[in-house]
């Protein structure tokens, strides 16, 4: 049974849609990832699932139970903030026992799931500190610990990581989905960072403009997007403008702009004869060649990056620009300014519908 | 940072003398053996200090200042508390209206104000009363409680109380909690600044005061109308040291720089 | 339920403090204009009915033609000063070492917390005739005689520049904490010398703060009371001190409201114009 279900919700501002009917079910211990642009209506949601806003129509039910009504402070949902929002004028062991007072947990067993609960994030050690001593990661594992320490029904972490450095954000995105896993607490957490969510989440609900565009596990998320807005805000990728030739039965014929070869695609039912389409394509599974007459699309390389364990080439096609990344084994052969083509193998590429404001 | 030049260095000399000079010559005065107005240059004497002891007019002035400027600076702050509560955590409409409202006895000159409380207490028939000081008191430094009041209120993240109410925490608790102890020094901070304002208010007090019930401002500036002599600077010497004083203590609970030029966030 | 609650509860807040205002701000103000439009009696004083006579009287009179100029002239002069000294003052702050930096800046400002009453003996003290300014001259045997600077115009000036200026610093500060100094050191890099750095890229930028500065200032020279009483004297009448005279001394009620409600309008226009054309000249800039 799912722990957490949510049904059309809608949440309007005065005029501005905030959220245009989401709907999202969460397994028990799973950890999911709202992802998209700001104001993509990940924060409202967030906000709607924990009680501090509430929905204009749909409905948020957890256990089977409708939460309309419920007040915040009788979801039994700990909260991580994206402040961290850690009381100043309380110690690390108070402010993470603060749930846990507020249950009126007795005295000594309060302080001894507060130790536990820092324990969890290794912090066990500081909690007669005040918040402003700590660093800004241990503030960030307080906060964790602090929204644990309650044992949640449920998790909602809004943007943990985004007041991290990059390199401190890596190593607490894999120390926060080792301590998810250790607890099974179910997680919902917002975030715009795709690497973040990528690295961290079981599944992912893509969101723009108050919809969920795509809800899949990562894997499938970046190998298989299915809008444009997915594909490009998703990882790397170069989409290549073209449009449907012909339909032969079972394939599409598909032509992209100014490529050689027409590409035969599996027919589907959208593909009809003079549709505008978008091939996504993932820089590191298309290939370079000097050689201009064996590519699926000639063009010129315009620059190329070196990212340390890997290169980036861009190439400029009729079709669109296309990045393409090879692993760094020594200098490559290609220059700047060089005719090139490029090719891929059908399987890596995903036909998108062209959406109008994604050029 | 950058350096001053000499000329800016100089230009600093003159304003900070120009600033000061005023108050060390009441200062200096004040200590004066005379009977006169002189600067003493040879001898020190406590004699004008003395001789306030023996004006009872001042003391009296002086005690009800201090009386009435300690229970406007309370009302002020407890009535400016909700309301700083209301701005600061909710946007509604007429918001924007009643900030302008609670601000506006900042921008009408006290002049009117004295006129318009004199008209206003004399029709109610409690002219010189110490309620009609009180009222007139309150309503003209609410603004400077509710000003800091309500920056130490909007300084604070608003997620700490969605944190403490996701952890179980009911309204009152979250207010005495989190948002009562984030407030204090706001509200400190806001009570001396209240306390000062009432303590030195003279243009709009001296239409409402009586010759029965003056503070302490009124009562020198009447003095000074008549003769100004030592007396009145010792008195003024005894204000000066006193507001020093508390400026000391309100450095220490909230910060004088923070208070005198507002949050710099 | 709790969403009507949670709407009423702001109105309830602020209630007490509204209640307050409309009791003790809102009605003397009413009662004030009822009263400027009443009749006056030498023998009873205010008779109701309703006139236009003493705005009359007051705008009329050539005797407060000058009082009202007196005042604007006074308040002008301050306001000027205000800005030559306050904003360079604001800016050498700013450009000073950290300990000292705060350490003169509450010298500055600190003078603000001290009743108005007292700077203003010390101005009177300053300015006597047998005052330090001229007992020092006449020592140094400079100049022909004492100056004239007690119950004089400039001598008001003066005072109430001491009295006001801290209002400029803590406007012009302000604006200066605003200023991004990464932003002078780009101008630097980009070959600008201080002194262009100064007039291109600072001082454009504090110009907001030194103009609300000076509407403060203005607002406060207009209507000040205690200095230009004691400094101007009985003979050196402002509009403030005309009131009182009126109100406490010739007991003339309406036309001391008239002249009351004269300065509430006008100080509120000259704010008001004053704030709209900051707005529109500034809001290009801030967008």
């Amino acid at each position: 049974m799912s722990k957490i279900v949510i049904e059309s919700l809608v949440k309007r501002f005065g005029t501005f849609t905030a959220l245009n009917g989401i709907d999202l079910s969460i397994a028990q211990g799973e950890f999911i990832g709202l992802l998209g642009p700001s104001g993509c209506g990940k924060t409202t949601t967030l906000n709607i699932i924990a009680g501090f806003e509430e929905a204009t129509s749909g409905r948020v039910a957890l256990d089977g139970r409708d939460l309309a009504g419920v007040p915040a402070n009788k979801r039994e949902m700990g909260v991580v903030f994206q402040s961290y929002a850690l009381f100043p004028h309380m110690t690390i062991a108070e402010n993470v026992a603060f749930g846990l007072e507020m249950r009126k947990v007795p005295r000594a067993e309060r302080e001894k799931r507060a130790r536990n609960a820092l324990d969890l994030v290794r912090l066990e050690h500081l909690g007669d500190r005040y918040p402003r001593q700590l660093s800004g990661g241990q503030q960030q594992r307080v906060a964790v610990a602090r929204a644990l320490a309650i044992e949640p029904s449920l998790l909602l972490l809004d943007e943990p990581l985004s007041n991290l450095d990059a390199k401190l954000r890596e190593e607490m995105q894999v120390e926060l989905r080792a301590i998810q896993r250790r607890v099974g607490t179910t997680t919902v957490m917002v975030t715009h960072d795709q690497a973040e969510a990528l690295a961290t989440c079981d599944r992912i609900a893509v969101m723009d403009a108050g919809r969920i565009v795509q809800l899949a596990d990562p894997l499938s998320l970046y190998d298989s997007p299915r809008t444009q807005f997915a594909a490009s805000f998703v990882g790397k990728s170069s989409q290549l403008f073209g449009e449907v030739v012909a339909v032969q039965g079972e394939r599409a014929i598909v032509s992209l702009r100014g490529g050689e070869k027409p590409l035969s695609v599996v027919a589907a039912p959208w593909l009809a004869k003079g549709v505008q389409v978008v091939l996504a394509l993932r820089p590191e599974k298309i290939s370079l060649s000097s050689s201009q007459d064996e590519g699926m699309l000639r063009g010129t390389l315009i620059s190329r990056v070196f990212q340390g364990s890997s290169w980036l080439f861009v190439v400029d096609t009729p079709a669109g620009t296309v990045l393409v990344c090879e692993l760094h084994r020594g200098a490559p052969a290609f220059v700047e300014g060089q005719p090139v083509s490029v090719s891929w193998s059908a399987a890596d590429a995903a036909l998108l519908p062209r959406e109008a404001d994604h050029d | 940072m950058n350096r001053n030049g000499p000329l800016a260095l100089l230009f600093h000399v003159l304003f900070v003398v120009f600033m000061i000079a005023p108050l060390a010559v009441v200062v200096w005065m004040s200590f004066t053996p005379d009977n006169l107005l002189k600067l003493p240059t040879t001898t020190l004497s406590l004699r004008w200090f003395y001789a306030i002891l023996d004006n009872q007019q001042f003391i009296n002035a002086f005690g009800l200042s201090i009386l009435l400027g300690v229970i406007a600076a309370t009302f002020a702050i407890l009535l400016a508390v909700p309301a700083a509560l209301a701005l600061s955590r909710y946007r509604f409409p007429g918001r924007d209206a009643l900030v302008a409202f609670f601000l506006s006895p900042l921008i009408i000159p006290h002049v009117v104000l004295g006129v318009a409380f004199l008209r206003f207490f004399t029709q109610a028939g409690i002219t010189g009363s110490f309620a009609a000081l009180l009222g007139s008191h309150i309503l003209v430094i609410f603004p400077y409680g509710l000003r800091l009041v309500l920056a130490s209120l909007t300084a604070s993240d608003p997620a700490l109380e969605r944190a403490a109410v996701s952890l179980g925490a009911s309204n009152w608790t979250v207010f005495k909690r989190v948002v009562l102890p984030m407030m204090i020094p706001g509200v400190a901070g806001g009570w001396v600044i209240s306390f000062i304002q009432s303590f030195d208010e003279v243009t709009m007090t001296v239409f409402v005061a009586t010759p029965s019930s003056m503070t302490l401002p009124v009562r020198m500036y009447h003095y000074i109308e008549e003769s100004i002599d030592p007396l009145v600077a010792s008195v003024s010497t005894l204000v000066i040291f006193g507001t020093f004083l508390l400026m000391f203590v309100v450095d220490r609970i909230y910060g004088l720089d923070r208070m005198l030029v507002g949050p710099t966030k | 339920m709790t969403k009507a609650r949670r709407e009423r509860a702001p109105y309830a807040l602020s209630l007490p403090a509204v209640l307050l205002f409309t009791a003790l701000l809102v009605v003397p103000l009413v009662m004030t204009v009822v009263l400027s439009f009443q009749n006056y009696d030498l023998n009873t004083g205010a008779i109701g009915g309703f006139t236009l006579g003493n705005y009359v009287d007051a705008l009329g009179d050539p005797y407060y033609h000058t009082i009202f100029l007196r005042t604007i002239g006074i308040a002008c002069a301050t306001t000027i000063l205000c800005i030559l000294i306050g904003a360079p003052e604001a800016y050498i702050l700013s450009r000073m070492q950290p300990p000292w930096r705060s350490i003169f800046l509450i010298v500055t400002l600190s003078p603000l917390l001290i009743s108005v009453v007292v700077r203003t003996l010390g101005w009177a003290l300053l300015f006597g005739r047998n005052g330090v300014i001229n007992e020092t001259l006449a020592a140094l045997g400079i100049g022909a005689g004492p100056i004239p600077l007690l119950y004089t115009t400039h001598g008001v000036v003066i005072a109430l520049v001491h009295v006001s200026v801290p209002f400029m610093v803590i406007s012009v500060w302000a604006s200066l904490q605003r200023l991004d100094p990464r932003v002078s050191k780009a101008a630097l890099s980009l070959g600008a010398s201080e002194a262009v750095v100064f007039r291109r890229i600072i001082l454009p930028q504090i110009i907001p703060g030194v103009l609300s500065g000076s509407l403060i200032v203005f607002a406060l020279a207009a209507s000040a009371f205690a200095t230009p009483a004691i400094i101007g004297g009985r003979q050196l009448k402002v509009v403030a001190t005309s009131t009182y005279d009126e109100f406490l001394g010739t007991l003339n009620w309406p036309l001391g409201a008239a002249i009351a409600v004269v300065l509430l309008v006008v100080n509120a226009t000259i704010m008001l114009t004053y704030n709209n054309l900051l707005e529109r000249r500034y809001a290009r800039s801030t967008r």
